[in-house]
């Protein structure tokens, strides 16, 4: 590329493309976006993005979401407590108690062979399983960036 | 003047803005409509802050730029190589705009058809070019901003864009040595 010749066709250009002014919007394109505000304004409140709800509703659920949140934890933890589902609630959860009760056998053989093992082989665990998220990251990324790269090309080439 | 009423005439007055920042860089109308009224439809959530705010023009420019560049790296993939098979050739670089048959040529032309014969040039561009010469003439963005936003190399940007120029000298028979420029 001359540098003399870049200079003259940038300034050429520029005086061309200093001479346009803005683009005349469609006469219809207003009446069409306010026709679509007025649409989602008269939309009811629950129909709405969470951030647009009235103030108190947005207080109200959220207070709510936060009362079942930790009832259900605040469950979980009593049930643990207690040991076992069955003397809470009869034979109505039976299937469910003996679930649970699995599941409490099945946690605790889990943790008592992890603490006969040693600290050296629960070391090299824990970092196999962070190495492990480290390449699942890494090939996600790659294979995102191979995904998105023909829509990138069309602007770059 | 109710809520509605000012936003109404604060989008009389900034469309046209709005809509030709996002058709210069789409050069499609009905894709340029569609994120004008993506504009205005963020613009209306947050109505209340933009209402007075001396960086309202700034702020829809730059929405309407990234919504255009988002869109056009997201679908135009989809239809670009078939267009690309169909047109045969590099994005008609070398097709020159018709000009009407006059004997003193640019005189002629009254100042309004010229600004459109421009337009139509810069919008017969191809995307690569066309995109980074709005960006810098029209947005005023320097080389490195652009190619930051691109995601591509400053060189690649610098050649687009000189590329985008010649093209558009061709398409518009502009002749550098006669506009006194040497």
């Amino acid at each position: 590329m001359n540098p003399q010749h870049e200079k003259q066709l940038e300034a050429s250009v520029r005086r061309e493309l200093d001479s346009l002014s803005e683009l005349p919007a469609p006469p219809a394109l207003a009446n069409r976006i306010m026709r679509v505000i007025k649409q989602r304004a008269a939309a009811p409140w629950y129909r709405r993005a969470w951030p647009t709800w009235p103030l108190a509703l947005r207080t109200t659920s959220l207070v709510v979401l936060l009362g079942a949140f930790g009832g259900l934890c605040f469950g979980a933890w009593e049930l643990n407590q207690v040991g076992t589902g069955q003397s809470l609630f009869g034979g109505w959860f039976a299937d469910a108690c003996a679930l649970w009760r699995t599941l409490g056998v099945l946690v605790n053989v889990v943790s008592t062979f992890i603490s006969r093992l040693g600290t050296g082989v629960i070391a090299t665990g824990f970092a196999l399983m962070f190495a492990t998220c480290v390449a699942c990251i890494g090939l996600g990324s790659v294979c995102v960036r191979m995904a998105m790269r023909p829509a990138m090309n069309r602007i770059e080439s | 003047m109710t809520d509605a009423q000012q936003f109404e005439a604060f989008l009389h007055n900034y469309q046209n803005m709005v809509f030709s920042t996002a058709m210069r860089l789409t050069a499609n109308q009905s894709e340029a409509e569609d994120i004008t009224q993506e504009v205005f439809l963020r613009a209306y959530e947050r109505f209340a802050d933009l209402q007075n705010s001396p960086t309202v023009g700034g702020w829809l420019k730059t929405v309407a730029t990234n919504l255009s560049l988002n869109h056009l790296s997201r679908y135009r993939s989809r239809w670009t190589f078939f267009s690309e098979i169909l047109r045969g050739t590099d994005d008609d670089e070398n097709e020159v705009v018709e000009f009407p048959e006059t004997e003193d040529s640019q005189e002629a032309f009254a100042a309004a058809d010229r600004r459109d014969l421009v337009e139509q040039a810069l919008q017969g561009l191809s995307a690569s070019q066309r995109v980074p010469l709005v960006l810098h003439h029209f947005e005023g963005l320097r080389y490195e901003e652009i190619a930051e936003k691109l995601g591509v190399s400053l060189g690649k940007v610098k050649t687009d864009i000189f590329r985008g120029r010649e093209a558009l000298r061709r398409k518009l028979h502009l002749n550098l040595k006669e506009e006194g420029l040497v």
